[in-house]
């Protein structure tokens, strides 16, 4: 350690090359800490799993050209024809898809009025049969009787019983989220008694708030555009989704539209989120390559600069193996500096992004990690460099003095 | 003397061919950074239509209902960027402009006449007056625009994009042919061109970055066969017109159209104002429109600006970009820096016979603009690869947005040599500085 000081005395001799460095090391510090974290949190969202059985399940929505009670017949006849085909599963009146952007939010309380509003939920009006359908995971209480099911034109009616998301029961009961079970919620003004929790279930808007949050209703909605789910029996999505469209078009005026699997609309509501992700990405990998060719072209150039002192040194009986380690060092102590300004900068403006944009703190953990990262990366840039100095000939310093 | 400088700039540069693969690659790495966001941020903000940006015109009514304001911000009363069709019947019939059109949309389940019943597919149906391709400069593959004929009497005739035209027909000549809108047969009397207007200015602001619709129909078509997607297109009403027949929705004050008119040119715009006003006048007289009078005209360009589709905060990421640039170049500084000053002795010896420390300047001018010449080229290079990458990333943009024009690339160049000479100048200024003397005593 007793280059240790040398190196101090040495960088304050010359001090305006290495203090370009530290700030390009703290600039790059700085961003490359947030995006990383901006990185890590989009990657979380778009692999986050829907809650809803991706590989067989598929939606489409179609119109209905009966009026009154004769509509809510030819509904219920078309789910009826559409889970008799051989290669569907089950399938389910909905008035929203989840992820697919196209539905509605209500509003959350346990009171009427509108002063009563805790949150907002996305919706789902279906019937007995979603449970199997989506797949969903019921996780505490019970899920509906047949006997539950009604037909409406929009909503619930009041005093229903509704089964809600466990993300909508952990803002409804922080302490112990079971204890919205039996509850009289009040879901679009309309009282509603909780019998049941599902583990996972997400509204329509990937980029919302309160995405996670849904209420699923046994209610049949029948309006002149109505949604359907459908699952496929096993590896049969291809053929199921023909068979459905085939089948529905027999009926003269049937409309089909955003007949879609479930993959493609995960795929679409996430795809500006895969977009952002990917190109932040690209900026880290430019930033990273450019400091590394900073430190390398910097290290380099300085250690030219020095080859007659390294020649001297040389002579005077360092071995390769000092001055190796002399100029690692030398790096080290400037990336150092560079990173402890930058760790400085990096909560700044941490702090500010998370005042305006309402973004998560960076946990301490990411600027330890991006610490070692770019001490790491310095010292891979200046490694050939300093071997090149190590290599210098003890001769060298004789030559010309 | 000015070749020999190059020469030895290009001997220097091949002295030390590390120090300029970094140099070079630096400001390389920069300048396509900051050229590939700006290309982006140009190509989404450039005029879609600039051989008539101040002579076209979009049309809004202050048509709302006396009731309330169609909708407040900051305080000043907003009004409707859509018209009624009743409004686009009166406009359209005084013909005061030199063309004009009314733009809708409907959504109906369309299929090639030879296709099967279950090959329909939903499609967004763009209904709209003849107009509306001379208008916009549509370029025509095949066939034509419709006729006024068809245009009054509603035929069922039918324009379709050429990505349509290839997935229905592969590409060949489909004038004359059938399409199948819901129920009905249409005739296939022309196929567009590639177009793809960006931003798409000429409706609703979140979809400007989307391709245009497949099908275009004459409006008076969809009023003939009373279509309405009211779950799928945007629409607005002052008045309840809950559950009431098409006849009632189209002659009431509900707004679900746009309208643009061309006029002869941009000294008319005053003279077209007027006439606007005046039939807001006759309306009001009538019993309509009995708000204040806030209708309007704006350009394309006013239009993007007052829907936000132009905003100062896409020049964000611009900006950014702009400042790696500046990391970059302040690293190449550094590097020059460190590179003219290896070459104090060789500085020394070329003052020492005479040259002077103009001569020494030119030099290492010439082997600055050398670096950003080269930086330039790999900076394009590296940006075309950007634009590439880009494009694989928003696979759901148009690609066109992701390229660069002629315009761009020069101005690349150009921005490369002019940062790497400015920012050569200090080290050049610093080395220009040695003493003939203090080198020479140590060769």
């Amino acid at each position: 350690m007793k280059d240790f000081t040398v190196i101090l005395k040495s960088l304050w001799h010359s001090k305006t090359s290495p203090l370009l460095l530290v700030l390009q090391i703290a600039v790059t510090f700085t961003i490359f800490v947030n995006a990383v974290y901006m990185v890590m949190q989009k990657h979380e969202k778009v692999t986050a799993p829907s809650g809803v059985n991706e590989k067989q399940v598929f939606s489409l929505f179609i119109n209905l050209q009966e009026t009154g009670e004769a509509r809510v017949a030819e509904f219920e006849q078309a789910i009826r024809d559409i889970k008799g085909l051989d290669s569907v599963d089950n399938a389910i009146p909905v008035t929203s898809v989840p992820l697919s952007g196209y539905g509605r939010s209500v509003d959350i309380g346990y009171g009427p009025a509108d002063e009563d509003k805790l949150t907002s939920s996305g919706y789902y009006g279906s019937n007995y049969d979603s449970l199997d359908t989506l797949d969903l995971q019921l996780v505490a209480g019970q899920w509906f009787e047949r006997s539950d099911v009604s037909h409406s034109f929009f909503g619930a009616r009041s005093g229903g019983k509704v089964v809600i998301s466990r993300a909508l029961a952990q803002t409804l009961h922080p302490d112990n989220w079971r204890d919205v079970l039996g509850k009289t919620l009040y879901v679009h003004n309309e009282p509603q008694q909780v019998i049941g929790v599902v583990d996972d279930l997400k509204a329509v808007w990937s980029f919302w708030r309160l995405f996670e949050h849904a209420v699923v209703s046994p209610t049949f909605e029948v309006r002149d555009k109505v949604g359907i789910m459908v699952k496929a029996k096993p590896a049969a999505l291809d053929q199921a989704m023909l068979d459905v469209k085939g089948l529905l078009l027999m009926t003269p005026g049937r409309q089909i539209d955003k007949l879609k699997p479930f993959s493609q609309i995960r795929e679409e509501s996430y795809r500006t989120d895969v977009a952002e992700l990917q190109t932040l990405q690209l900026v880290l990998v430019g930033l990273l390559i450019l400091t590394m060719l900073a430190i390398f072209g910097q290290a380099r150039f300085a250690i030219l600069k020095r080859r007659k002192q390294i020649g001297t040194r040389r002579a005077l009986g360092a071995n390769q193996f000092q001055v190796l380690r002399y100029y690692m060092l030398e790096n080290f102590i400037v990336t150092l500096v560079g990173v402890v300004i930058g760790i400085l900068c990096a909560v700044l403006v941490n702090t500010q992004l998370v005042s305006y944009f309402g973004l998560a703190p960076v946990p301490a953990n990411y600027l330890t990690a991006g610490a070692v990262i770019i001490l790491f990366a310095g010292q891979c840039a200046v490694f050939q460099p300093a071997w090149q100095a190590a290599r210098v000939s003890p001769a060298l310093a004789t030559r010309s003095v | 003397m000015l070749s020999y400088y190059f020469k030895l700039a290009w001997l220097s540069l091949r002295k030390t061919p590390l120090l300029s693969v970094l140099m070079v690659s630096t400001i390389a790495l920069g300048i396509a950074a900051a050229m590939v966001t700006y290309t982006v941020s140009y190509m989404m903000t450039k005029d879609p239509l600039p051989a008539k940006s101040d002579r076209l015109f979009t049309v809004q009514l202050s048509s709302w209902g006396p009731d309330q304001p169609y909708l407040m911000v900051d305080g000043q009363e907003e009004i409707p960027a859509m018209v009624s069709y009743r409004d686009v019947r009166g406009l359209k019939a005084a013909a005061k402009a030199k063309q004009e059109t009314a733009i809708g949309l409907f959504k109906i389940m369309s299929r090639a006449e030879e296709q099967n019943r279950r090959d329909a597919q939903m499609r967004m149906i763009r209904t709209t007056h003849n107009d509306f391709f001379s208008m916009f400069q549509v370029p025509f593959l095949y066939g034509n625009a419709w006729s006024e004929q068809d245009d009054s009497s509603g035929n069922p005739v039918v324009v379709i994009t050429k990505a349509l035209n290839d997935e229905l027909f592969g590409g060949a000549n489909s004038v004359g042919r059938h399409i199948v809108l819901g129920e009905s047969l249409m005739q296939i009397v022309g196929v567009m061109d590639d177009w793809f207007p960006i931003p798409r200015f000429y409706y609703l602001s979140s979809q400007a970055y989307q391709d245009p619709e497949a099908l275009f129909v004459p409006l008076e078509y969809q009023i003939n066969q009373q279509i309405f997607s009211h779950n799928d297109v945007t629409w607005s009403c002052w008045q309840d017109v809950e559950d009431v027949d098409f006849s009632v929705f189209i002659a009431s004050d509900c707004i679900w159209l746009f309208y643009w008119a061309e006029l002869e040119s941009a000294e008319d715009r005053a003279d077209y104002m007027d006439f606007i006003n005046a039939y807001v006048d006759e309306q009001k007289s009538a019993g309509r429109f009995a708000r204040e009078n806030l209708s309007r005209l704006f350009t394309i360009d006013e239009y993007l600006r007052w829907a936000e589709v132009l905003s100062n905060e896409n020049d964000m990421a611009v900006w950014l970009a702009f400042a790696f640039l500046l990391a970059c170049l302040l690293n190449c500084m550094s590097l020059m820096m460190n590179k003219f000053y290896g070459k104090g002795s060789e500085i020394g010896l070329r003052r020492a016979v005479g040259a002077s420390r103009n001569d020494i300047c030119w030099q290492f001018l010439c082997e600055a603009f050398l670096i950003g010449i080269l930086g330039g080229v790999l900076g394009l290079i590296f940006a075309q690869l950007g634009l590439q990458l880009i494009q694989q990333i928003f696979t759901y943009l148009n690609v066109t947005i992701m390229q660069m024009d002629l315009k761009i690339m020069l101005m690349t160049l150009i921005l490369s040599v002019v940062t790497s000479v400015l920012f050569g100048l200090w080290p050049i200024y610093r080395a220009a500085q040695i003493q003939p003397s203090s080198q020479l005593k140590s060769l």
